[in-house]
């Protein structure tokens, strides 16, 4: 210690972390003063004070965890300061185990709008793009999500935070949907592949939130056009909100006269999509989104069902879906996080021609989902997330037949209402529980259900390993519940997981094993639906990505494997479900041309045969159908910094990819069941479009929202 | 005893409350803003970025002292005088939200240096960041240009950004210099609302000019 000629005391010292070496840059410093200097290269430090007595030192950097010292000023003669690495706040944890955070956390998994147009399977929709993940299935004939031996309705996806009942275009029979949204409507999704937290419910294999963007910071618009499609839309900004709109119309009238498909059609698809959104700051600290989205398809298609001698009829199919999402998010001053949200869901499907030339079929579902939540960080060490949430659910089917006589009207009304609470705590440096919990209450059955979770992380710098229980409950389908059934319950799965993952200068590796057991699942049963059914589904992910060994390149390679067996619907005995294959293998690329201004997206997928059942062998599902193979390619071409023409091609190679067989109800006059191979419309589609912003200071920003 | 006690917590608290209400953070914050103009090594202006943060801490409720430490962070970031950028990336984040929820700063300023954030993130990486983060680039200035349309240096960054752009295009930005032209002006005829307040932009403004315009 030194006194200074003025009377100052000069306090010096070194700063160095807990393994010894120096921290450059720390701020050192007597509280409430402005007396403090930083350390150098080597650590050190020097300052002098005026400050006499008891004071309290400072020492602070980014990253570490903020040191205090109280002592009499005299005695601060070359401290010797050690800083311990600071905590990751527990709502910072990114636990990789399951879950694909794309765009939304700091983790390589990063996938924006740009990342699902380019990726070459997507065709510029996210379920699309996320087909290319691990733990998906390919099942081509209708392009909906399977996860890990799953079906597709086991899988929900949600709009910041509530549900939405129908995310996918409706098509014709073995035309793969598509998402209904614009991936540039969101800024991050975080897909989960099982044991998710609680507040997720009715979701027996996975979930799909996604968050849209905040308020827009510019106003903008744009147009696209393709042969097979127009759209256009933008955003005005506001000072402090946004309103933001896109429409698409699709016909396939020209591109099926240029490239006719296998289907006969009167009146090709046709579709148009609306969504509109409008956000506002709420004070400070809260945002306010009201989100509605509107999609209509119709389409006429001229078939005969020749297996079933059922005659030519046309077709005609016309769907109206409607969504509606308001949410509310707001922040205390005492950093407590609160969310209310309430969303509606309206589809209504109307088949003409369904059965036989002049019967009908009329069909409609609607929800309401309302949902609050809280979360707070009640210590260091301890977060709470907790709320609640209902869903009011409605179902109608009407069926007339030929001669307009009324045959059918079933319809079900129910309603579910949960309360879900979530806790984070972190055990060790490093180290964190989860331990959450969901109570239902399904009116329908009048059974109260508990779906406990249990995850535990240890996540060191760049090494993950997390293991995770969860029990998960969901309503059979509305179709079942209207069928004659006896005892239904809540089908319920139960996720054992277990993962670990490293991540090193922009490559990650990520490998998971997984056990899901089913059980409860509708069954049937003489003619009538019990919850009999039960199942399990059994596997590995491997995956790697990589964006920083090449330039301008980023991709990822992955495999699944998958053993899925069920007793369910109407299998006699446990058998593989039909949508699973063994086998799936992936690998997506993308790279950048500078010189031509191009980027290029290509996916490779491979998935092994899946089972079908052939009634000319003996038992059940008894047969495997060939193996998968697609190669698909996308190029953007940056044409100038406000137009971009994107091109992409499905299935490149021409493959005749085969989704298993059907079969006549009934054997021929010669005893054998005749039967046609499941085949898409098509076995390549081609797409071109131009996207073009009308804003010249835009730098080839598609998006509307 | 009890009222000794009461007494010695009184006057602590009060001594307390006086000593952080001798501090006239303008003045405070002007000191240290002449030091960072005079300082000639840029690496030396992390010392004023710890006085700030000091400044700060005896400040509670003014927004400037943080505005200048993100500002100040994303300099040194930019400068690449630092091999810490990320740590002074995540400081910058961390201010930037603080920013944006104290009611008492200057929203257009604050987007702007939102703005400056992203731009920084893209030059750690332009290959793999320009694509993630262009948009909000743009959207940063483009929103503190709305919000205050007087102010030159979201109109600077931004058209300093689409120059950029355009290279990156391979294409000719025509009226680059005459924008810089123009904004040279609006520099001029800016106000700031105290001689602590945002000023900064000119002299990049005027670099720029000579390195682009001839």
């Amino acid at each position: 210690m030194r006194l200074t000629a003025q009377g100052q005391q000069q306090i010096t010292g070194m700063v160095i972390d807990v393994k010894g070496q120096p921290v450059e840059g720390a701020n050192i410093y007597i509280t409430g003063t402005l007396d403090g200097a930083s350390s150098d290269k080597a650590g050190k430090f020097s300052f002098a004070t005026t400050q006499k007595g008891t004071v309290i030192l400072g020492a602070s950097y980014i990253g570490y965890k903020d040191f205090r010292l109280t002592a009499p000023v005299d005695q601060m003669g070359q401290l010797k300061i050690v800083l311990q690495p600071s905590e990751k706040a527990l709502e910072e944890v990114v636990v990789r185990a399951s879950t694909f955070s794309l765009g939304k956390s700091r983790t390589l998994e990063k996938l924006d709008a740009l990342d699902v147009v380019m990726t070459g399977s997507s065709n510029g929709d996210i379920y699309g793009a996320l087909m290319s993940l691990p733990g998906t299935q390919k099942v081509g004939e209708d392009g909906k999500l399977y996860i890990r031996g799953g079906d597709n309705r086991e899988t929900q996806t949600f709009i910041d935070g509530m549900h939405v009942l129908s995310p996918y275009s409706i098509t014709a029979q073995d035309m793969p949907a598509r998402g209904r949204f614009s991936p540039f409507l969101f800024q991050g999704i975080n897909f989960s592949l099982g044991g998710y937290e609680s507040e997720f419910g009715q979701a027996l294999s996975a979930v799909l939130p996604m968050d849209t963007k905040d308020v827009a910071g510019s106003t903008k618009a744009g147009i696209n056009f393709s042969p097979l499609s127009a759209g256009g839309g933008g955003s005005v900004a506001f000072r402090k909100s946004s309103l933001s709109a896109n429409v698409n119309f699709t016909d396939l009238t020209l591109y099926n006269k240029v490239l006719p498909d296998r289907y006969s059609w009167k009146k090709p698809y046709q579709s148009l999509s609306a969504e509109a959104q409008y956000k506002t700051a709420v004070g400070a600290r809260g945002v306010f989104k009201l989100y509605t989205a509107y999609d209509r398809t119709a389409f006429i298609r001229t078939f005969a069902d020749t297996l079933d001698h059922v005659p030519q009829r046309d077709f005609r199919l016309q769907q109206d879906n409607y969504y509606l999402n308001a949410t509310l998010k707001t922040k205390t001053r005492h950093n407590t996080h609160l969310f209310f949200g309430a969303a509606g869901s309206y589809v209504d499907n109307r088949y003409d021609n369904a059965r036989f030339q002049r019967d009908s079929y009329h069909q409609n579902e609607q929800e309401l989902h309302l949902k609050a939540r809280l979360e707070k960080n009640i210590m260091p060490g301890y977060r709470l997330s907790t709320g609640m949430e209902a869903y009011l659910r409605g179902y109608r089917a009407v069926y007339h037949d030929t001669l307009q006589q009324r045959l059918q009207d079933q319809q079900v009304n129910y309603q579910l209402y949960a309360a879900f609470v979530d806790n984070q705590v972190r055990l060790l440096p490093g180290l964190y529980a989860n331990a959450s919990g969901r109570m239902e209450y399904a009116q329908f059955s009048s059974a109260w259900n508990f779906s406990p979770r249990v995850s535990l992380n240890y996540l060191a710098n760049r090494f993950q390993v997390s293991a995770i229980w969860g029990r998960y409950y969901q309503m059979p389908d509305n179709s079942v519940l209207v069928a004659p059934h006896e005892n239904m319950q809540q089908s319920v799965a139960s996720h054992y997981i277990l993962g670990a993952s490293y991540e090193y200068k922009g490559r990650l590796i990520k490998a998971e094993t997984y056990y899901k057991q089913y059980d409860q699942l509708e069954l049937l049963q003489q003619q009538v639906y019990h919850a009999n059914g039960y199942g399990k589904s059994t596997g590995f992910d491997v995956y790697f990505s990589d964006e920083s060994s090449v330039p301008h390149l980023k991709y990822n390679v992955s495999y699944s494997y998958n053993d899925a067996a069920r007793l369910y619907r109407d299998f006699p005995v446990m058998s593989t479900p039909l949508f699973a294959s063994r086998h799936n293998a992936r690998m997506s690329g993308k790279y950048y041309f500078p010189a031509l201004k191009t980027y290029a997206g290509v996916t490779a997928t491979y998935a092994s045969g899946r089972p079908y059942r052939d009634p000319n062998r003996d038992g059940y599902i008894n047969a495997v159908d060939k193996d998968y193979f697609s190669l698909d390619a996308n190029l953007t071409f940056l044409i100038s910094k406000q137009v971009i023409l994107y091109t992409s091609c499905g299935n490149i190679t021409g493959r005749q990819n085969t989704y298993g067989y059907r079969y006549a109800p009934s054997p021929d006059a010669t005893g054998v069941y005749q039967g046609a191979p499941v085949m898409a419309s098509r076995n390549n589609f081609f797409y071109i479009g131009v996207f073009i912003s009308l804003k010249s200071s835009s730098a080839y920003d598609v998006s509307s929202f | 005893m009890k009222n000794m006690f009461a007494l010695w917590i009184l006057l602590t608290m009060t001594i307390s409350g006086y000593a952080q209400n001798t501090i006239n953070c303008e003045e405070q914050l002007q000191l240290v803003l002449n030091k960072v103009k005079e300082e000639k090594d840029m690496s030396g202006v992390y010392n004023h970025v710890n006085t700030l943060k000091r400044l700060s801490g005896l400040c509670p409720g003014e927004w400037l002292p943080d505005y200048y430490i993100a500002y100040l962070d994303l300099k040194l970031v930019l400068s690449r005088n630092t091999d810490k950028p990320a740590d002074l990336l995540l400081e910058a984040a961390d201010k930037l939200a603080q920013l944006k929820g104290n009611a008492k700063a200057n929203a257009s300023e604050v987007y702007t240096l939102e703005g400056y954030y992203y731009y920084a993130m893209i030059a750690q990486d332009p290959a793999v960041n320009g694509q993630k983060y262009y948009r909000e680039v743009v959207a940063g200035y483009e929103k503190a240009i709305r919000l205050d349309p007087s102010n030159p240096r979201p109109q600077l960054q931004l058209a300093i950004f689409q120059n950029l752009m355009a290279a990156f295009m391979k294409q000719t930005n025509n009226g680059f210099c005459d924008k810089l032209q123009q904004l040279e002006q609006t520099f001029r005829d800016f106000k700031p609302a105290s001689a602590v307040a945002p000023a900064w932009g000119l002299p990049e403004l005027l670099h720029v000019r000579q390195n682009n315009c001839h």
